[in-house]
């Protein structure tokens, strides 16, 4: 009865309401409305959703850490119970609650904000959902694993992660979580960048573009830089651990691969964590002093350097670390400098608010809040940055404190703030004001209640559940701070319910803000904009009549089911390692029912989702726009290409690196090793040449409109395509067969690894020609009309090339 | 016409340098004619990456935006190889004597 209730108000908030339907049609319209949207509004409100469920679990987990660390010789969780939820609660905060978080904002806000229709690729804006939410789910199953869930810390240090000290399978499951995550990531880097780059509105120039899509092209860039790093890490420490491998178990520098491969990823990291709440304080902080943000154009570049440089500085997380002492210091020094642009973009923001008149509201009061933290986050991390300093406190509550004052202080309230400041715009109902500033309050004192302790126990170390009798007192204090911060989340979480109902409506621009997204209704319409938004030289927004061309109606048939599906495959894929009768064996990977199951799930909703492209059901057309500088001239689907090629190039980089890592170690390389038959490899070699040689040749006659030299070229290079991995495998089953396996050693493992991920590559790439082939069957290409096939020829150029590097590691070194 | 023509000389030369290249590598490293084997290499395989980049994936005729792609992602690369070896090269705890 409650839970029907429940539902039905549930129905309503959503806009399904029909009274004359029944009960159970609602429901059905109400799941199939969810499971196939592709509107980057309900996306990003499933996406916000999402995340802050994923907050409570996280922050559940933390009390429970505060509540053992309360006072010395507590029970509650003790040894590995304790470091499981560490662990656990550091992965869900930072991978599964901020960034996730922050991109639902940004899905909803940052098409308005620049007077677009919808992100680039509405249906691989769902995948990325999909793929997030089953990520986090598979994170949250790993704690029922017999055997526990990871507890090697959220960095997950080798060789803590080897199946000596991590039994069990929840490792395993946590590890295929975040590489889903990171997919799911680095399509939404290809999406977002793809949007802000080629669908602003004309006459939205970067110069006008608001501080939070700034700051959101920013981290996508990040991301799409370090995403794919971890992808390869994870993937690495997934075969160890699974198909025998020694990549980070081997005692020469296995765990300082892992560090490097971590950490390289991991800076960028926090700035992505980041980056998104800074855009949203700044956009804040403008709205409620009445002013232009000051010096916008200096943070903006400062934030590019900051960007740039993050990916210099990682080796401050291995100070006390073997490290070459020149390294050290050079990269303490990057870590010095990086915080300039940030000190400007603090100090740009206090100047804003010099002669503003200041409009306290409780948006405005996180985003001051928020400031204030970052002023002592900040700071401290400035210590870290000194060689002798980072050794004294690597380990100790001083870095916790640190980046707790970050993650939470500054991020955490950030994130706050944008939800309190875009929930009348979202919803079309203003939150309770008081009940919004009582949060504050309490949120903002006890913080520093919670955190600022940890600065005096700089001499504790961190990730132990016990500890000696003198560090009572901070750690009570601590405790209690945290029991309070914790609390004081219900209030949002009762303010907004509430409001969502019972609200006074919002108007268009409460907050008589300057950015494009208050000059449309609150709840925006699906189409967003009445007409089509232009911004004119001297700054005002003009709607013009939209007739023709991008019409809203484009959405209604949008529609789809496929990615919900491929998600869903993963699901049951990652639940399958574990909870499913095994069909067999390989290595010590269990190939089981549910996993099989989930694998056929994922291809047929794939095949489905290429289907359907094969009949150009969901074709957009290239919105108009006058400025998109710097893709001008590249279409938008060429464009994302592009930024997916790099981020490809990203993870075969890692992988290459990690060849050059265990090959310096020379004592690693197995002495006396012959490299593998040359003349394999020449035949290979020439046969993935010539196939891409010949996929090209077809892409000319397309051009020239010769449909039968098209067809004959791309058959000829489908076949080469095919021939290139038959080859591999003869040439894999009888190195198999002489006895050289994945036991044999690194180098063997190295081998199978790279070949192997690229050999998938070339299987991607059968399959895409197989698919142009069929679209030119049904007659899907003449000479004007052949999108597509140039970027599966971009593609293919990539797998090429990374097959010449491949080929000499391999066959000639 | 004329455009078609261009494009296939073009692919063509292409393929034939790589192919060559290919060869060259093999020949010239089983006689062990070159002196940096792992220099020679890195040589001849970037060369074919560029040429693969430039001809095949049309770089030359990309804004410039896209051209600087490239450039980004290898100066990361080089960072975190260069640093990840050096630092090995150099750390002492792991390798034994
Ligand atoms: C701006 C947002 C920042 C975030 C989100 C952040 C986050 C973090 C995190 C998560 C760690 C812990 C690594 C571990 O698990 O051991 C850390 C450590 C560190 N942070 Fe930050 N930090 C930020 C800013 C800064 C700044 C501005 C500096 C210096 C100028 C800095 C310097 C450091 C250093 C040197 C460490 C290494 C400490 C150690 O592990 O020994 N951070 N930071
Ligand atoms: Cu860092």
């Amino acid at each position: 009865m409650l839970i029907e209730v429940a539902l039905k108000g549930g129905l309503r908030a959503w806009g399904v309401v029909d009274v004359s339907e029944g009960y159970l049609n609602q429901v059905s319209r109400f799941l199939w409305r969810w499971l196939t949207t592709t509107n980057h509004k309900d996306i990003g409100l499933l996406y916000i959703v999402t995340s802050i469920y994923f907050f409570l679990v996280a922050g559940a987990l933390g009390m429970l850490v505060r509540a053992q660390l309360s006072k010395p010789g507590n029970t509650i969780l003790v040894g590995n119970e304790y470091n499981e939820a560490v662990t656990m609660h550091g992965l869900f905060m930072l991978l599964w609650f901020v960034s996730p978080l922050a991109f639902g904002l940004a899905n909803y806000i940052v098409p308005l904000q620049i007077g677009a229709r919808d992100l680039a690729f509405p249906r691989l804006n769902a995948l990325s959902y999909w793929l997030y939410l089953v990520s986090g789910l598979i994170a949250l199953v790993s704690f029922f694993a017999p055997g526990g869930t990871a507890s090697a810390g959220w960095t997950l240090y080798a060789p803590l992660t080897s199946d000596i000290y991590s039994l069990g399978k929840g490792l395993d499951l946590v590890g295929l979580a975040v590489i889903l995550f990171s997919a799911s990531v680095t399509l939404g880097t290809i999406n977002f960048l793809v949007t802000i780059v080629k669908m602003r509105a004309p006459g939205m120039t970067w110069a006008r573009l608001p501080m939070f899509s700034w700051t959101i092209v920013f981290t996508v860039l990040l991301m799409l830089w370090a995403f794919p790093t971890l992808i390869a890490a994870t993937f690495l420490l997934f075969l160890d651990r699974n198909f025998g491998t020694r990549f980070y178990e081997s005692p020469l520098g296995g765990s300082y691969l892992w560090g490097h491969l971590f950490w390289f990823f991991g800076h960028p990291e926090v700035y992505i964590l980041l980056f998104p709440a800074l855009g949203m304080i700044a956009d804040i902080v403008s709205t409620f002093s009445r002013r232009q943000l000051f010096a916008k154009h200096i943070i903006v570049l400062g934030l590019s350097l900051g960007t740039a440089l993050s990916f210099l500085v990682w080796v401050h997380h291995m100070f006390i670390t073997g490290i070459a002492l020149e390294i050290r210091k050079i990269q303490s020094f990057t870590t010095a400098i990086i915080s300039v642009p940030f000190e400007m973009t603090v100090i740009a923001m206090i100047l804003t608010l010099w002669r503003g008149r200041i409009w306290y509201t409780t948006p405005m009061l996180f985003a001051l809040g928020s400031i204030f933290n970052f002023i002592i986050g900040g700071a401290t991390g400035v210590f870290l940055s000194s060689v002798p300093l980072d050794i004294a406190f690597r380990g100790t509550y001083w870095v916790v404190g640190h980046f707790h004052y970050i993650v939470a202080g500054v991020i955490t309230f950030g994130l706050m703030a944008g939800l309190y400041y875009w929930f009348p715009k979202i919803t079309g109902r203003m939150y309770n004001e008081r009940l919004g500033k009582i949060h504050f309050a309490i949120a903002f004192t006890s913080i520093h209640l919670l955190y600022l302790p940890w600065f005096l126990l700089m001499d504790m170390p961190r990730r132990i559940y016990d500890y000696a009798p003198e560090w009572a007192t901070f750690n009570l204090v601590s405790t209690v701070g945290a029991l309070i911060f914790g609390a004081s989340f219900l209030l949002p979480l009762i303010n907004f319910t509430y409001s969502l109902w019972r609200g006074p409506r919002a108007s268009d621009n409460p907050w008589n803000a300057y950015t494009l997204e208050w000059l449309t209704t609150s709840p925006p319409p699906r189409h967003n904009f009445e007409g089509e938004p232009m911004i004119t030289s001297d700054g005002r927004v003009v709607f013009i009549a939209a007739n023709g061309g991008y019409s809203h109606h484009v959405h209604v048939e949008h529609q789809t089911l496929t990615p919900f599906g491929i998600g869903l495959g993963a699901l049951l894929f990652g639940l399958g390692l574990v909870y499913s009768p095994t069909l067999s064996t390989i290595f010590n990977l269990n190939v089981t029912l549910l996993s099989v199951v989930g694998v056929i799930v994922m291809v047929v909703s794939l095949l489905k989702w290429a289907w359907n492209d094969l009949l150009d059901k969901f074709t957009i057309p290239e919105p108009k726009v006058l400025e998109d500088w710097p893709l001008s001239g590249v279409d938008k689907v060429r464009s994302g290409v592009w930024v997916f090629l790099v981020g490809d190039i990203f993870l075969f980089g890692t992988l290459i690196g990690t060849w050059l890592f265990v090959r310096t170690r020379s004592l690693a390389w197995e002495p006396g090793y012959l490299s593998h038959d040359i003349t394999i490899g020449l035949v290979n070699t020439f046969i993935l040449f010539t196939a891409t040689y010949f996929y090209l040749l077809g892409y000319l006659f397309i051009r020239r409109g010769s449909i039968a030299g098209f067809m004959l070229s791309m058959v000829m290079a489908l076949a080469l395509l095919v021939s290139f991995l038959l080859v591999k495998v003869v040439e894999w089953s009888h190195l198999v067969s002489v006895g050289y396996t994945l036991a044999t050693g690194l180098q063997a493992q190295l081998y199978y690894t790279l070949t192997g991920l690229h050999g998938l590559h070339v299987l991607f790439g059968a399959l895409a020609t197989a698919y142009v082939i069929a679209k030119a069957l049904r007659g899907g290409y003449t000479r004007e009309e052949h999108k597509g096939v140039v970027e599966i020829g971009l593609y293919l150029g990539m797998v090429e090339m990374i097959w010449v590097f491949l080929f000499p590691m391999f066959y000639l070194l | 016409m004329e455009r078609f023509r261009a494009s296939l000389t073009i692919y063509t030369a292409t393929w034939l340098i790589l192919v060559g290249g290919a060869v060259l590598e093999a020949v010239f490293i089983l006689n062990r004619i070159a002196r940096w084997p792992e220099l020679f290499v890195l040589g001849v395989s970037g060369f074919q990456a560029s040429l693969i980049l430039l001809f095949y994936m049309h770089l030359r005729d990309e804004p410039t935006s896209v051209k600087a792609m490239p450039v980004v992602t290898l100066l990361l690369l080089i960072a975190l190889l260069a640093s990840a070896i050096t630092s090995v090269l150099a750390c002492t705890p792991y390798i034994p004597g």
